[in-house]
């Protein structure tokens, strides 16, 4: 395989890695189409057939529409107007938005490296805990999608050295795939024992 | 295992934590210790205050022969005791604390 050809693949599986699939979506949509349409067609024929299935179907679209004209709209079209409605807005958002998952892909040379977000906070608060010199539970951490924030419960008595941290985090964030460097936050309450 | 560098002590990697149970009977032994009463007598309370610690303590003080100082100077002792106690022992800073003298000891008889 050549390396352009290696390449295209690593940018495929990526992608395929930290966006959502849409499948499920556009397989119901494929389906609740092919269902439509054939009973279109069966009505078709049963039409041309003059059947009598579909006795109480007017001729032609000017007797339909003079049918429905000066009366309500009956309520079980009201209804699937309604629900076809929510479904199509829903199509629409599913369709637009990134459909990103909570995780990113990390740097490396040799192969398409992806992690979630919560093993990426995991590692930030072990490291923060450490430097700190506090327990781990005492550090608490949001990855975002740029941007982490590191939340730490100082313990009473014991001053946190929140360069330190600042330091050691931004050290580790382009290792981390975060585009910003880390945010670091000391609670005003301690916590007494460790 | 790595081989230290010449003259400098390695630790070995881990950390210490000193559970508030533990800070707490540090705090009740130095101040029982300066109240000359025994531990059992004394409360101590700690709490945080900012991320400083502080704690309280309700102790009787006792009087009688070796004893010198008016109570307040007693209990004023008994906060530097108990302060200076809890840092150098753990380490921790503390900001303050409040010393309630909830009552008057003979001296402990010392049996030998």
């Amino acid at each position: 395989m050549s390396l352009e050809r290696a390449e295209a693949v690593q940018r495929r599986v990526l992608r395929r890695e930290l966006h959502s699939s849409r499948a499920g979506a556009a397989i119901t949509v494929a389906v609740i189409l092919i269902l439509l349409l054939a009973a279109l067609g069966a009505l078709c024929v049963l039409l041309a057939l003059r059947s009598p299935l579909v006795s109480g179907v007017p001729d032609g679209l000017q007797a339909a529409l003079a049918q429905l004209a000066g009366s309500a709209p009956p309520a079980p079209a009201v209804a699937g107007g309604v629900v076809a409605a929510l479904l199509g807005f829903l199509l629409v958002l599913i369709g637009a938005a990134p459909g990103r998952r909570r995780r990113r892909a990390l740097p490396s040379e040799r192969a398409a490296v992806v992690a979630d977000d919560a093993v990426i906070a995991n590692a930030l608060a072990a490291e923060a805990a450490s430097v700190a010199g506090v327990e781990r539970g005492q550090v608490r951490v949001v990855v975002g999608r740029r941007r982490a924030t590191a939340r730490i419960v100082p313990t009473s008595g014991i001053d946190v050295d929140t360069d330190a941290v600042r330091e050691a985090l931004v050290r580790n964030a382009p290792v981390y795939g975060l585009a910003r460097p880390p945010r670091v936050v000391v609670a005003d309450e301690g916590r007494v024992g460790s | 295992m790595s081989v230290a560098a010449a003259g400098a002590p390695v630790l070995p990697a881990g950390r210490t934590s000193i559970r508030s149970r533990a800070l707490q009977r540090i705090a009740t032994a130095a101040a029982a210790e300066s109240a000359d009463v025994p531990p059992q007598a004394v409360q101590a309370r700690l709490g945080d205050a900012g991320g400083r610690l502080t704690v309280s303590i309700a102790t009787p003080v006792s009087l009688g022969a070796g004893t010198s100082g008016t109570i307040v100077e007693r209990a004023a002792a008994i906060a530097d005791a108990v302060s200076s106690c809890l840092d150098s022992l753990a380490g921790r800073s503390v900001e303050r604390v409040h010393v309630r003298v909830s009552g008057l000891q003979q001296q402990r008889r010392r049996v030998r």
